[in-house]
């Protein structure tokens, strides 16, 4: 069941009234959300429910026994295990196969080759998201950063709430359980910010992502070698709009249907492409999948001890590489988290380097200098200099490594540079509407952030069917303009 | 758990939801008279069966109620402007 479908708004009408007309009786609540996320999911699949709730006991089990023991090698010989149970899980479903190929490949090359035991897996939607959500859980009750949860009820439906079932955002338990257990609330302003999250996304996924692909980034990206010079560069600043547009989009509605139904979700994405450096990107780009990374991957590589130097910037590349694998079975993934981890660190090296320059440059500046906050104040074209730099190297490299990303194969990849300068030709498929729609695209995140929450604030206190008739007219509009059929979200395959 | 209703929060997220519920509710009505060529499509996509006819019967008869009275021409005039905008060159 897609976001954008009359099936969904149907399905949440139903699960709205009713979650609400049960919101005093808190468990009786949560038996119906959870029925409607497991039908929800069951939509696409039925097999998969048992996984579903498989992977949910498992780690409800997990967490108890965890918290249940007082011996610290045992708890760190449980938490292990049930990480590894979840990795093993996730990597089964996702990665077999490309690990069978990648040992074919190997065995031909050392003249050794064998038949491979290769399988027809289908993969289960939503498995990455629900699987990092597992693990976070158990390792988070490791920490003792959370309780246990006692009840395998309030478990399941931390791992399949529906809005973000299938593609996130990655909902941490110490955010989410304990909203289960309050009443919930609903004020004018969240009713406002659900419809205006909801109206957003679905502009982005039905209007501009799908424009943008269809008209220009799906044929450039199926035959590189085919396309105009001036094509291959737009559709590759148009692809990070598109991936932008369709995933922020998924993440949008998820969290505009949570507040709906009483329950805040983080931000998952902040303007990332107004960002001056890469490690701030990362900070406003799947906000979700980069904390967990940090909190999940990084921070147990590094260990207590805080370091610097290379075995820092190990940390970082090693982090990138996971992160990109994630994303897909493929070496395309894997060159595209190498290529995010080497310019990180490539950028933290250059940061110390320039700070520590600066802080001599301070230590031999006369007394009395214009030494007000630390440093030596910049000029105006000074202070914008080095953002424009910073902005400019940084949207360039994460729109030049998105052609890794959205190649199927690296000769596609190679293909698609090798054109992008050789080819020559005009804009054929760039036309004025994608152009625009591209520049427009980019251009928002240079805005103030906090404009939506403004407007909802503004509009929180109207009535519902001056409400009704913002929704239903805006949605009417996209409807209209948008195509007739909507394509899956891109991170449904991830 | 049960929470006291007479808290002013409570009555609050009660009409609140109240109003949510009156905004999809307007939301889909507006759309079953500006955009019943949608209603159509949704029937004939549906698998078919004696009910599916009924639906499909039903929602024809309805968008040729709303095209003859006018709201289901506005979305094919809002198409056309949108496509010359789509279709420009340089």
């Amino acid at each position: 069941m897609l976001f954008p479908t009359p099936e969904f708004a149907s399905f949440f009408l139903v699960v709205f009234v009713t979650a609400w007309a049960l919101r005093t009786q808190l468990e009786a609540r949560k038996l119906f959300l959870l029925a409607a996320s497991y039908f929800f999911y069951g939509y696409w699949d039925w097999r998969f429910m048992a996984l579903l709730a498989g992977s949910s006991l498992f780690n409800w089990a997990a967490g108890l026994l965890i918290a249940g023991s007082s011996n610290e090698t045992a708890r760190y010989r449980l938490v292990a295990l049930a990480t590894a149970a979840n990795i093993g899980l996730l990597g089964y479903f996702k990665y077999y196969n490309f690990f069978m190929d990648s040992l074919t490949d190997l065995t031909i090359a050392l003249g050794i080759q064998r038949d491979m035991p290769f399988l027809e897996i289908i993969l289960p939607i939503g498995i990455s998201f629900f699987t990092f959500q597992g693990i976070s859980y158990v390792v988070d009750v490791y920490r003792r950063q959370i309780k246990p949860v006692a009840s395998p009820i309030d478990m399941a439906l931390y791992i399949s709430f529906f809005p973000q079932l299938v593609a996130g955002p990655i909902v941490r338990a110490s955010h989410f359980l304990p909203q289960l257990d309050k009443t919930p609330m609903l004020t004018g302003t969240a009713v406002a910010t659900g419809f205006l999250l909801i109206l957003n996304g679905m502009l982005k996924k039905t209007v501009i992502a799908h424009y943008l692909a269809v008209d220009l980034i799906d044929p450039v990206f199926s035959n590189p070698s085919q396309a105009t010079s001036t094509d291959l560069v737009a559709a590759h600043y148009a692809y990070v709009v598109q991936v932008y547009c369709d995933f922020s989009a998924y993440s949008d509605i998820a969290i505009g249907a949570a507040a709906l139904l009483g329950y805040r979700f983080r931000k998952n994405f902040d303007r990332p492409f107004g960002t001056t450096s890469l490690q701030q990107l990362w900070q406003r780009w799947h906000i979700s999948l980069s904390t967990w990374l940090r909190d999940y991957v990084y921070r147990p590589l590094r260990g207590d001890k805080r370091d610097a130097g290379w075995r820092m910037y190990r940390n970082v590349f090693l982090t990138m590489l996971i992160g990109g694998l994630w994303h897909g079975a493929n070496w395309t993934f894997v060159i595209w988290g190498a290529i995010h981890g080497s310019a990180l660190v490539i950028e933290r090296t250059i940061k110390t380097r320039w700070h520590d320059w600066q802080m001599s440059r301070l230590r031999l500046a006369p007394a009395g200098a214009a030494v007000t906050t630390g440093r030596l104040t910049p000029t105006p074209l000074a202070a914008f200099a080095p953002a424009f730099i910073g902005w400019f190297i940084t949207f360039h490299l994460f729109t030049l490594a998105a052609i890794f990303f959205r190649s199927p194969d690296l000769s596609t990849a190679a293909e698609y540079f090798r054109a992008m300068v050789t080819a020559g030709g005009g804009a054929e498929l760039t036309t004025p509407f994608i152009a625009a729609l591209t520049v427009a695209s980019i251009g928002v995140h240079f805005m103030p952030g906090g404009g939506m929450e403004r407007i909802a604030e503004r509009i929180g206190g109207w009535s519902g069917p001056a409400l009704g008739l913002l929704l239903g007219f805006g949605l009417l509009g996209i409807a209209v303009i948008g195509p007739e059929g909507v394509a899956p979200f891109i991170y449904f395959q991830f | 758990m049960a929470t006291n209703d007479a808290n002013p929060e409570n009555g609050a997220s009660t009409a609140n939801a109240r109003k949510a519920t009156a905004a999809m509710l307007v939301a889909f009505a507006l759309f079953a008279i500006f955009y019943s060529e949608g209603a159509t499509r949704f029937a004939r996509n549906l698998p078919g069966n004696a009910l599916t006819d009924v639906l499909v019967n039903t929602a024809d008869a309805w968008h040729g109620l709303m095209d003859d009275l006018g709201p289901a021409r506005l979305a094919p005039a809002v198409r056309d402007a949108f496509e010359r905008l789509h279709g420009l060159s340089w």
